[in-house]
């Protein structure tokens, strides 16, 4: 035998005991754990283009793991750092197989999610989405979210645009995902059926943060107000460079804006940007709590995303305490839940596995977000 | 067997047929091929919209996605046969961004960002490939057919003239050979496997969308070739699994939940760099990039971007 191939044979070798004996090491973690923990399975982007989105879900659900420990409730996560479904899915079959985790959280990149239901569903495996829910993870039986259902917030949006700021002509600005595509569907749906007309879609990439192309555009049609569908640092300098244009209208966003780096990247442009809110009229305890304690440990203003990481693995920890982990009675106490008072607003669950949530438009005021008068 | 590790296989089939049809134009021919992962993404969508648009059984499905392919591979190959290295790669890195923004904006026929869902797992006479222990079987069958079209490929007359285009293009337009002919052959065989395994990927994953297929598909693509080494079949298949399979184990390092996604690539690119350095010319490589990576000072340079055999003495 070559010296090279004898070297790429004990290579091999060596990474396949190396991957087998670890994988025996957590199963047998996972079996004499199961008793006294639960195990919860994150799949979320720790790097590349989400890493934000993904920092922000392991910070919200760290602070609920913290705060369940204290009420003797000890939950173990493991993440899974995977956006596209090359990597969720093998992240997905360690996390079931080797791990024995009971739930799945922390999901993200619908790109990567979408491919999970399937196999979700034949494990009949219970699954969170963090992020606003796009039709397409709707109604899956064993997908469920803290979060919105995205028609109900580009209903809300579209009524506030035609309603309160009497706005009859729209722009909307979205990113390329399925996220970006299903506000695109909506909004336009709702603002004719309340009499705006919408002008023109534009489409940007999601690594986007030069909009002044589709700005320009926007600007020679004048329209009374811009649906932007962009996340943090990009959706500030979109609204930037909307106003070094000379552009005036009022630009609205969804409830995933309420982000300190969306203004902290606009500056003194952010001033009358408008978003909506799943903030509860008179902020509950818990979100008062939890803001304080996010600010705390992680010297940052917490967002809607990191919000509903921490409710959807309080959530998950209440449900699997009265079921003691059984599927189908989880999925039946998931559907109970009603008016639950959370970090991120009040929830209930729906029949679809997304949450209702009343919905408020907020406005940036002095470079923070304020409650719309 | 279990479930992890035969998902880590199936990816692992469906990606050496795509490193070893990439190594096709690549390390035979010397085409600096960077649309390999656009031909992955038409005979992905090309499947996913036959079986699901017109209820076209698998079988023909994935033959369909590797003509189609096939036939993008020729197109691209007329405009693209003139140039040679980094203008060629520049050609086919310019297809490739060209099919994904189709991908994205034609969504009457794409569905664009949403995707394709719900793609049908195959069957033959009434057997559902929906099994892991099915489906691995189905891309094993599948790369053993690759292997062994692109072995006989190499190994036939044709292939010699592949390799004397690398070596020396002019040399073999001296010889009467039409080269460019060759290079688009090339570029079209190559096309075609990247398509089956885009139909074996779609029917796996049942759900596509345009960043199933973007550019990170693609430098993972390269890097298999390359870590493989170029012109080897062996080498491809070995890229291919090494790559698949080494962020595997590290998923199992218990690291700190702040430096799991950082530490696990940092470890990643650290055990890349070791083999590359361990082995510069790939781990089963044929030919290396001489001149970028000379061997020996004493030895006389070839001219930059000019392949040259590895060991010829032994051959």
């Amino acid at each position: 035998m070559k010296a090279r191939t004898k070297w790429i044979v004990i290579a091999v070798i060596v990474i396949a005991f190396a991957g087998y004996g670890a994988y025996l090491k957590t199963q047998n973690e996972a079996n004499g754990l199961q008793q006294k923990e639960i195990r919860i399975g994150v799949i979320a982007p720790l790097t590349g283009n989400f890493a934000l989105q993904g920092e922000r879900i392991r910070n919200g659900m760290e602070l609920a793991r913290e705060e369940l420990l204290q009420n003797n409730i000890s939950i173990k996560i493991i993440y899974e750092d995977a956006c596209i479904a090359k990597d969720t899915i093998p992240a997905f079959t360690k996390l079931t197989e080797s791990d024995n985790v009971s739930m799945i959280g922390g999901s993200f990149c619908l790109a990567g999610f979408v491919p999970l239901i399937p196999m979700a569903q034949q494990k009949n495996i219970i699954m969170f989405n963090t992020a606003k829910n796009p039709s397409i993870v709707l109604n899956k039986s064993i997908v469920f979210s803290t979060n919105l259902a995205i028609e109900q917030d580009s209903e809300f949006q579209a009524r506030f645009a035609a309603d309160n700021i009497s706005a009859k002509t729209s722009v909307i600005i979205y990113y390329t995902t399925p996220f970006g595509q299903d506000f695109a569907k909506y909004i336009p749906i709702y603002f004719e059926q309340y009499g705006g007309k919408i002008l023109s879609s534009q489409q940007v990439e999601l690594s986007a943060t030069d909009f002044r192309t589709e700005l320009t555009k926007i600007k020679e049609l004048k329209p009374d107000v811009i649906f932007a569908v962009h996340l943090s640092n990009s959706l500030g300098n979109l609204i930037k460079e909307a106003r070094e244009l000379g552009i005036n209208s009022t630009i609205i966003s969804n409830s995933e804006a309420e982000d300190p780096s969306v203004i902290a990247a606009a500056g003194d442009a952010s001033e009358g940007f408008v978003i909506s809110s799943s903030e509860p009229e008179v902020k509950s305890a818990a979100a008062i709590e939890f803001e304080s304690k996010y600010k705390e440990r992680f010297n940052d203003s917490p967002n809607p995303i990191a919000s509903n990481a921490y409710d959807s693995l309080k959530i998950q920890a209440l449900v699997y305490e009265k079921c003691n982990g059984l599927t189908e009675c989880m999925k039946k106490e998931l559907h109970k839940i009603s008016g639950y008072e959370g970090a991120s607003g009040t929830i209930t669950i729906r029949e679809d596995g997304s949450s209702y949530k009343p919905l408020l438009m907020k406005i940036v005021r002095n470079g923070t977000f304020v409650r719309y008068p | 067997m279990f479930p992890y590790f035969e998902n880590l296989f199936i990816l692992g089939s469906i990606f050496s047929i795509l490193s070893v049809s990439l190594n096709l134009s690549m390390g035979w021919t010397g085409l600096f091929n960077l649309g390999h992962a656009a031909f992955f993404a038409i005979g992905a969508y090309v499947s996913a919209l036959l079986t699901l648009g017109i209820g076209m059984p698998f079988w023909v499905a994935i033959i369909a996605a590797g003509l189609f392919a096939a036939v993008f591979g020729y197109l691209v190959s007329i405009p693209a046969r003139k140039l040679r290295g980094d203008y060629l790669a520049l050609g086919t890195l310019g297809f490739a961004f060209i099919v994904e923004a189709v991908l994205k904006n034609w969504t009457d026929v794409t569905r664009g960002p949403l995707g394709i869902p719900g793609i049908p797992k195959p069957e033959l006479f009434g057997f559902v490939f929906s099994g892991l222990e099915s489906y691995l079987l189905l891309t094993i069958a599948a790369l053993a057919i690759t292997i062994f079209i692109i072995h006989r490929t190499v190994n036939s007359p044709f292939g010699r003239v592949l390799k004397a285009i690398r070596e020396d293009e002019t040399a073999a337009k001296t010889l009467g050979k039409d080269t460019l002919r060759y290079k688009s052959l090339a570029l079209t065989i190559s096309a075609f496997f990247a398509g089956v395994a885009g139909s074996l990927y779609a029917h796996y994953i049942t759900f596509i969308d345009p960043t199933s297929f973007s550019f990170p598909v693609l430098i993972l693509l390269l890097s298999m070739v390359v870590i493989g080494g170029t012109a080897s079949i062996r080498g491809s298949i070995a890229g291919a699994f090494l790559l698949i399979l080494l962020p595997e184990p590290l998923r199992f390092i218990g690291l700190p939940s702040n430096l799991i996604g950082a530490g696990r690539q940092m470890i990643y690119a650290v055990l890349l760099l070791l083999i590359l350095l361990k082995r510069p010319g790939g781990l089963f490589g044929e030919y290396s990039w001489h001149a970028k990576h000379p061997r020996t000072s004493g030895k006389q340079s070839l001219p930059a971007g000019v392949f040259r055999k590895k060991h010829a003495s032994t051959r």
